[in-house]
């Protein structure tokens, strides 16, 4: 198989943090590697405390770090509008409308108002919120609210999709409708996808490749593609193997720690 | 056969089985009924109490003859005389106390060091009621427009500051974050999130900024004054007008009262996403 260059290329980060009251700084992450390949779509999967979000932050730029995270060849410094990032809090403005939170990022990289107007009304048809343009966010459910942060990622047209356990705040319904549609998002754009999640299902069900991390110490505890077409069967028999595969791995590593996961065994 | 069923309940209790109505449920003149309603009980308890003769008109006036002297001094244009220049003090203080704030607060709210800084003077000086700086007013500014003015912005600023520096100060991590991913640079995340942000916190501080310097009017209009609805008051009691006093009141209480229906309305306007 050959190797593409990597989109992103994370060499020997690592990152610690002091909590208060504490003489030595907790690990989180630990001269990590990992190298990532334009369009593939990536799980970050692992407990509380294993520094998931901590990478993600990093590649963001909001996570300062030791060593070298390189994005299409340049160190990543700050954050910048060609990594979008969709939080779990959703982290809309609530002073805007939807049609102004998706235009936001036009607005300020300097988009005409014309074409600020056509992008965002394409992008939240994408979505499905056609008809709550004008609606505040507080007015929204959660699933819409997503949807909306959704819309105003993807309107930048960012070259990566930086997601922090989007669905964790969500109804299973909700959560389920909802990945199904990224994956007729991510289909469609073909965007390179970091998506930490702490559910073993959500990250086989989604992910190209499925990174487990786990802490004390910090370390990837495994790299596993996931080869199966999409869209995949929630109970394919395939799946719920990798899905094992998984929660082995995680019981092994931190007993204490594998018990907050949502391990489905079949 | 009887029959045994119980009888249904009544269709008008069927569709609405809460009777207690959203008061913006109700209908118009209902509405204006409610709210009159509290204020016809005072003006009747006022009455009775007055008209039946428990207290001396010197003391305390009844509706009637407040409202006679009330007409007069519109009539003869007096009380439009004061109401203007005591409001042209309110504001004058408000304002300049507002242009001070409001850089101040942009400031001590992007900075925690600043803060710290400047926190220990702020709360030593907040306790201090504006009044007890009458004395000083009067020795640096003398007895003119400004030593009266000064009193109100001193006491308009506080809350202002505060809550100008708090709104800035408790802009969500989260919502920085968003937009510097979007491309956004410093000005713009300042004035599209940050700004935005506090709009709440500036409106608790305009509301209670204009609160004090209505406070502060009447006692700097302590300082030799020859007009003002304060002075209206003073001079009231000088002389024994209790109903000259209580249309002084009377007014302070109306002209705050659209004041604040005013703000009421800028909130509305500029909180609609609440």
């Amino acid at each position: 198989m050959h190797e593409l260059a990597p989109i992103l290329s994370i060499e020997g980060v690592t990152v610690a943090f002091r909590s208060p009251g504490q003489s030595e700084d907790r690990i989180v992450l630990n001269r990590l590697q990992l190298s990532v390949e334009a369009g593939q779509f990536i799980c970050l999967l692992g407990p509380s405390g294993c520094g998931k979000t901590t990478l993600l932050n990093c590649v963001a730029g909001f996570q300062p770090y030791a060593g070298n995270i390189y994005f299409n060849g340049a160190r990543i410094e700050k954050p910048g509008k060609e990594r979008g990032v969709v939080f779990q809090e959703y982290a809309l403005f609530p002073w805007f409308t939807v049609e102004q939170n998706v235009e936001f990022g036009l607005r300020v990289n300097g988009v005409s108002a014309a074409e600020r107007k056509e992008l965002a009304r394409h992008y939240i048809r994408m979505v499905g919120l056609t008809g709550f343009e004008k609606h505040y966010p507080g007015k929204l459910s959660g699933g819409m609210k997503q949807r909306a942060g959704l819309a105003r990622v993807l309107a930048n047209e960012p070259a990566m999709l930086l997601m922090d356990e989007p669905f964790a705040a969500l109804d299973e319904q909700t959560r389920e409708k909802l990945q199904t549609e990224l994956l007729g998002l991510w289909e469609q754009q073909r965007k390179t996808c970091l998506f930490v999640t702490h559910s073993i299902q959500e990250a086989v069900y989604l992910a190209d490749r499925v990174i487990v991390l786990q802490p004390n110490p910090a370390r990837i505890a495994l790299d596993l593609r996931i080869d199966l077409p999409r869209l995949r069967n929630r109970h394919d028999e395939r799946l719920l193997q990798y899905q094992a595969r998984i929660s082995e791995i995680l019981r092994e590593g931190d007993a204490p720690y594998g018990e907050h996961l949502s391990i489905i065994t079949a | 056969m009887e029959n045994t069923f119980p009888s249904l309940p009544h269709k008008e209790v069927l569709s609405s089985p809460n009777k207690r109505l959203r008061f913006s449920q109700r209908k118009p003149w209902t509405r204006l009924l409610i709210k009159l309603s509290g204020l016809s009980i005072l003006l009747l308890a006022w009455g009775l109490i007055t008209g039946l003769g428990y207290v001396v008109p010197a003391q305390l006036p009844g509706p009637l003859a407040t409202l006679q002297t009330m007409t007069h001094m519109l009539q003869d244009g007096s009380l439009v005389l004061h109401a203007a220049s005591s409001l042209k003090r309110v504001f004058s203080g408000f304002l300049v106390a507002f242009a001070i704030a409001l850089p101040l607060g942009l400031m001590l709210g992007s900075s925690r060091l600043l803060r710290d800084a400047i926190n220990p003077v702020l709360e030593l000086l907040r306790p201090i009621p504006p009044l007890a700086f009458i004395s000083l007013a009067i020795l640096w500014l003398g007895i003119d427009e400004w030593s009266k003015i000064s009193i109100i912005i001193y006491g308009s600023f506080f809350p202002l500051l505060l809550n100008i520096t708090g709104g800035i100060s408790q802009v969500e991590p989260v919502h920085i974050r968003a937009a510097q991913s979007l491309g956004a640079r410093k000005l713009q995340i300042f004035c599209h999130v940050t700004l935005r942000a506090a709009i709440p916190n500036m409106m608790i501080g305009i509301r209670s900024g204009m609160g004090m310097a209505f406070i502060c009017l009447v006692g700097s209009e302590l300082i030799a004054a020859n007009e003002g609805l304060g002075f209206l008051i003073q001079e009231g009691r000088y002389m024994f007008k209790t109903d000259q006093v209580l249309v002084g009141m009377i007014t302070i209480g109306i002209i705050g009262y659209f004041i604040n229906l005013v703000i009421t309305t800028l909130e509305k306007i500029l909180l609609r996403w609440k």
